[in-house]
């Protein structure tokens, strides 16, 4: 079930990117290339590289577009659903509870601790980016 | 009505000349929410933004679906959603579809084959602010060490990075006994 997979990948690769949209870029690679192989690496650089040339939120630029490419125009809704939704609905419903430990450490240490994991995904994609073209 | 149209224009302006990812929307995004429309004032919407970057997700669209909420209940958060994410995804998904649809010319294909190393260079400079964002917050030794356990967990034994970002969070939740950290911030 193709929705169920659009979905699937944007909720998994938003709801672990801590840090915001950027976060979001390399996890969705590992969804979108290497689980799902909807798109070469290749062809998500070019994605990548056109999103951030573009104004708006990254993470759902791309959303709708893998979602549109797969599932046409349904696919990008649920693609952008499955980015924006979850976290949102969080927020609102965890508001109070929120505000009660914006300054704990641990909710501090949770956002900090995840960082250098989102780095090396990073990285490896740069390498993976001048790797390909050094190949091609 | 009249608010959901200013909702929808705060938002979509804030949207659509903010270059370079969510974070950059921000300050426009305060502009209009605090300084144009005084929905907000300075400190709640900071307490916003702190919240913000505490969950996982893009920044921007939370931001803009709470503020939203705020102001005019669902319709409010849902008009906030669709001026911040749906005039940028249609760019994007129009402009793909072309370029896609001229694939074989050359010039698209030397264009794609240009834009891997642009690509590359804009991922590995976000790579390096998570790097200094990350010692900011953990210093250089805790930095290093995390950095190389994920190298060698996701790159050297393959475990997927679902798996580590998990445990990662689970023992940021599970360890206690590090109170040093806590008298230090």
């Amino acid at each position: 079930m193709i929705y169920w997979k659009i979905f699937l990948a944007n909720f998994v690769a938003n709801i672990l990117g801590y840090g915001g949209g950027p976060a979001t870029i390399p996890l969705l690679e590992h969804e979108v290339v290497d689980r799902y192989g909807w798109f070469t690496t290749q062809e998500y650089s070019e994605m990548v590289a056109l999103g951030n040339g573009l104004p708006g939120p990254i993470a759902t630029k791309l959303a709708a577009y893998i979602g549109y490419d797969q599932g046409g125009m349904l696919g990008a809704t649920i693609g952008v659903f499955a980015s924006v939704a979850p976290s949102l609905i969080m927020m609102i419903a965890l508001l109070g509870l929120l505000m009660k430990y914006k300054t704990s450490p641990k909710v501090k240490r949770l956002t900090q601790i995840v960082r250098p994991t989102i780095a090396v995904l990073l990285g490896v994609m740069t390498y993976d980016f001048f790797f390909i073209r050094m190949k091609g | 009505m009249r608010q959901q149209k200013d909702i929808f224009m705060a938002f979509f302006r804030a949207g659509m000349l903010g270059y370079g990812g969510g974070l950059s929307a921000v300050p426009l995004m305060q502009n209009e929410v605090v300084h144009k429309f005084k929905w907000m004032d300075d400190e709640e919407f900071s307490d916003v933004l702190a919240l913000s970057n505490t969950l996982p997700g893009p920044i921007n669209t939370k931001m803009a679906g709470y503020i939203g909420w705020r102001i005019a209940g669902f319709w409010g958060l849902i008009n906030a959603l669709i001026a911040t994410v749906l005039p940028t995804a249609l760019l994007m998904i129009l402009l793909l579809t072309v370029l896609n649809a001229y694939k074989d010319k050359p010039w698209v294909h030397g264009m794609s084959q240009g834009v891997l190393p642009i690509a590359g260079v804009m991922i590995g400079v976000l790579a390096w602010d998570f790097i200094k964002k990350s010692k900011t917050g953990l210093g250089w030794l805790s930095t290093i060490i995390f950095t190389v356990i994920s190298l060698v967990a996701m790159e050297l034994l393959g475990i997927h990075p679902a798996i580590v970002i998990v445990a990662l969070i689970g023992s940021a939740f599970f360890s206690k006994d590090k109170k040093r950290e806590v008298s230090g911030s």
